[in-house]
């Protein structure tokens, strides 16, 4: 693309348009170039456009400088993706309010067709957190690549999961790709532009809004085959994607969770209103009618150590802990109380099994069994 | 016509002895009180004009001078009403002479009666250490005084009763038995039910005088583990008994009638309190709560909420066991050797970690809650607690717990093998929390395996290299519950276990 045109793009993406209002123009003049060589009155003339339109693309052509963007841009080592570039997800340029053109931080391969969106609250429970991991994971393994929004809790689980099984991720961020939010991911999202892309249709330097995000939601749903809820309380952003999920004909799979916890109020409303249960990744791919691209990438995740590992020596005291450990996390008063061990001896059990990656600790003095010795 | 007669002050906590001078001499009738007093000192006169006349003695007309000797230092209270009270009777030959080595103190009221006044345990000691032989004082405060061997002690609750101490009408009062083995806290660990994780490491606590910071959703338990906490320490010795007595005497916190204290203290102020009221403070410092925790507990409820300048004050008292409050013209010196307890929430509201309650904090409020306490503030705790939320019911049960005398033999038996290793060693420290840096590696013996752990741990683990001193010290602490000299792998291993707050535990996927 010739400089000039990456320019004019950037000008269109400045002038606060709608998508639809951005696509109708250049449908009707071929490029951004034209739509700004274009005349008041050619302009008036297409359907639904008034003055304040017109004033709006007078605005950017005369404001906007997109030069900075574009050396800012240059300098972060990002590029502009178009809806008429072939890298162009497939599956969002369908839609009629799909962004003209996104600011991408990374890459995007063919492969990336194959996205399946992961999305859900920033506060998960703990479940919540290993089924988005996981999910991801085995997604990414299968050569999916895994979409979400870089927000905490579900969001960064699903990016760790698809990114530590080797495999790729799209976050699509609420701002500019200058403006990494939240703070706390700095590190992943460096992670995910090394194994994938950061996209936005926000120009470089938006700072993030709360109405940015229902907007980004529609771009997450809209570039995958389908859209997993994982965890979503009543009032969750997951929702709106699920809504968008729904509008765009995207298929919506929802976890099912207990169904005393707030958190999960929101699958089981979505489940009641008819979306479809997610089980396992196979049963998804299944109904989804999609089989999956790298059987050697499958076979890689199937060869973990899943109930195949013998178990080392252990001590008494170890051998007692570790048989009252299971996969959910217990206390470690309920440990000492199964074990019928000393206090001591269970605490000092816990840690030897803990240095030998068997037993994993998290906040609130709680333990369980490490994943690859469920 | 001079009567000269002995009272006692305390400066801080030192006292000192008051030589009380009224001279009667003819002129203007006038009363005044000289030796640098205080207002309330200055107020003697009224009360103890008042105080005479209604109990029917004579007060004379004429000019009246006191001097409270030394006269360069500052006198406060109300302590020298008595003894002016009884020198103008003596000075005015009402009272036939009085007595060599009797030293006197009491606030009169109008009526003549007798109320109790602060620090006199003190100046009983000080009475003892310069061989007086005798001691008046309000009856309220005999019990107090009598604590001191080797003293005769007049409770007195009236003028008239003093008069007749003074003449020697009167029996010395009759302390009675005090037992300091078996101190009395109105609470035990066997109420306790469960919680098997958080009693043993208050055992470790008390058996090694580790700092211990406990974290959990509101309704936990921690403050009613904390209170617990002094239950299972050793009993107080006579001499650590003597001073916390004193202390409470001093400030004033002493009950009505009650002689030694035989219990560890425990104080739990509020996090609204100012440095002056944790440190001590006022122009002439009195002991603060820290002060006032000596030999026990200091329990900080919400520390995170405490204000910053009053946490950095803790510092000098947490390293040296003292705390000095410094003045424009002196500065007094109080013991303060506590044992720290403090209790936090895992986020704003509560809930973190609860499954049954939702939290209502953003992931940013979590991290700047908890960013109040890190750093070298942090490191102050050896122990590292994380307290499940139970309801009421759940927790407490009566004898359903291993009572406390229990627990404090299996401590007591912990600081004795401490004890002995200190003395071989010629430190003069008492527990393990106290072993300086340089003496670490001599007293904390690991073998080899326990080596091996501690590292990998500080590896594997994420464990701040600043936590390796207090995991080992915690260690030996275990290993002398247990009877052992070197330190083993299991020891080491439980210690890692109470360090939760140096790892990025709150960071999970």
């Amino acid at each position: 693309m010739r400089p000039e045109e990456t320019l004019a793009w950037i000008r269109l993406n400045r002038t606060n348009l709608s998508p639809q209002r951005q696509r109708q123009l250049i449908e009707a003049f071929g490029s951004p170039e034209a739509v700004f060589a274009a005349s008041d009155s050619n302009i008036l003339k297409l359907r639904g456009f008034s003055e304040l339109h017109l004033s709006k693309i007078r605005q950017a052509q005369r404001d906007a400088q997109p030069e900075r963007d574009l050396w800012k841009l240059d300098r972060i080592g990002g590029w502009l993706l178009t809806i008429f570039d072939e890298r162009y997800p497939p599956l969002l340029r369908r839609l009629h309010d799909a962004p003209p053109c996104l600011y991408v931080l990374g890459t995007i391969e063919e492969t990336d067709e194959r996205a399946i969106a992961i999305v859900g609250t920033r506060k998960p429970s703990d479940y919540g957190r290993r089924i988005a991991y996981q999910i991801a994971s085995e997604l990414a393994a299968s050569g999916f690549t895994v979409a979400s929004g870089l927000a905490e809790g579900i969001d960064t689980a699903a990016h760790k999961g698809a990114l530590d099984s080797g495999g790729r991720t799209f976050a699509v961020l609420g701002c500019g790709l200058d403006v990494v939010y939240p703070r706390s991911n700095k590190e992943l999202a460096r992670r995910i532009v090394d194994n994938g892309a950061l996209l936005t249709e926000f120009p470089l330097g938006t700072k993030p809004q709360a109405w940015h995000f229902p907007q980004r939601n529609r771009i997450i749903s809209g570039m995958s085959l389908a859209v997993i809820i994982v965890e979503a309380p009543l009032n969750s952003g997951a929702l709106i994607t699920a809504d968008w999920a729904a509008e765009q004909g995207r298929e919506v799979f929802v976890v099912p969770g207990p169904v005393d916890q707030p958190s999960f109020e929101g699958n089981h409303r979505l489940l009641r209103e008819g979306a479809r249960v997610f089980t396992s990744v196979a049963d998804m791919l299944e109904e989804l009618g999609v089989t999956t691209l790298q059987q050697s990438a499958n076979t890689k995740t199937q060869a973990s150590p899943k109930g195949q590992l013998k178990l080392p020596d252990l001590s008494p005291p170890e051998a007692k802990t570790w048989s009252v450990l299971t996969s959910d996390w217990k206390h470690a008063d309920e440990i000492v109380r199964e074990s019928q061990l000393t206090t001591g001896e269970a605490l000092s059990a816990l840690t030897l099994l803990e240095l030998k990656g068997m037993v994993e600790r998290t906040e609130g003095n709680l333990y369980r069994r490490s994943k690859r010795w469920q | 016509m001079l009567a000269v007669l002995e009272s006692g002050a305390v400066w801080g906590l030192d006292p000192y002895l008051v030589r009380v001078e009224v001279d009667i001499s003819p002129g203007n009738p006038s009363f005044t009180i000289v030796g640098l007093p205080d207002k309330a000192v200055q107020e003697s006169a009224q009360r103890v004009r008042a105080a005479l006349r209604n109990c029917g003695f004579h007060f004379p007309d004429k000019r009246i001078t006191v001097n409270l000797s030394p006269a360069d230092v500052r006198k406060e209270g109300p302590a020298f009403d008595l003894p002016i009270a009884l020198g103008i009777l003596t000075a005015t030959g009402q009272l036939p002479s009085f007595p060599e080595g009797t030293v006197v103190l009491g606030e009169l009221s109008l009526d003549g009666s007798l109320r109790a006044v602060n620090g006199v345990l003190a100046v009983a000691m000080e009475s003892r250490q310069k061989q007086r032989k005798s001691l008046i004082v309000p009856l309220d405060n005999a019990a107090e005084a009598a604590i001191v061997d080797g003293l005769e002690v007049f409770g007195v609750s009236s003028l008239p009763e003093a008069v007749k101490a003074v003449m020697g009408e009167i029996q010395p009062f009759q302390p009675p038995k005090v037992e300091l083995e078996q101190p009395r806290y109105g609470v035990d660990f066997s109420d306790v039910k469960g919680q098997e994780s958080a009693k043993r490491a208050l055992e470790i606590a008390a058996a090694g005088g580790h700092s211990v910071l406990a974290i959990g959703p509101p309704g936990a338990g921690k403050t009613m583990l904390a209170r617990r906490l002094p239950t299972i320490m050793p009993p107080l010795t006579i001499s650590e008994a003597l001073e916390v007595t004193k202390i409470y005497s001093v400030a004033g916190k002493l009950p009505k009638g009650q002689g030694l204290i035989t219990e560890r203290p425990f104080r739990a102020p509020h996090h609204t309190i100012s440095a002056a009221g944790l440190i001590g403070g006022g122009s002439l410092p009195r002991p603060g709560e820290i002060s006032l925790a000596h030999h026990g507990v200091l329990f900080l409820d919400e520390l995170p909420e405490f204000h910053r300048d009053v946490l950095e004050a803790l510092r000098q008292p947490l390293e040296e066991g003292t705390v000095t409050v410094a003045r424009a013209n002196h500065s007094i010196t109080f013991p303060a050797s506590f044992l720290l307890v403090a209790a936090m929430n895992p986020c704003p509201c509560g809930y973190a970690t609860d499954a049954t309650r939702k939290c209502q904090c953003s992931p940013q409020q979590i991290r700047n809650y908890r960013r109040r306490i890190s750093g070298p503030l942090l490191d102050r705790f050896d122990i590292h607690l994380e307290v499940p939320r139970l309801t009421a019911e759940e927790i407490l049960e009566p004898g359903s717990g291993e009572p406390s005398v229990k627990i404090r033999e299996r401590v007591l038996k912990a600081r004795g093998r401490q004890k002995e290793r200190f003395e071989k060693l010629g430190l003069n420290i008492t527990c393990n929390a106290q072993i300086p840096p340089k003496a670490i590696r001599e007293i904390c013996v690991l073998d080899g395996d326990a080596k091996e752990i501690l590292r990998s741990a500080i590896q594997s683990l994420g464990l701040s290299a600043r936590a390796h001193d207090r995991i080992v010290k915690v260690a030996r602490t275990i290993a002398d519950l247990e009877g052992s000299e070197t330190i083993r792998p299991r020891h080491i291993a439980e210690a890692i276990t109470y360090r939760s707050l140096d790892r990025q535990l709150f960071e999970a996927i």
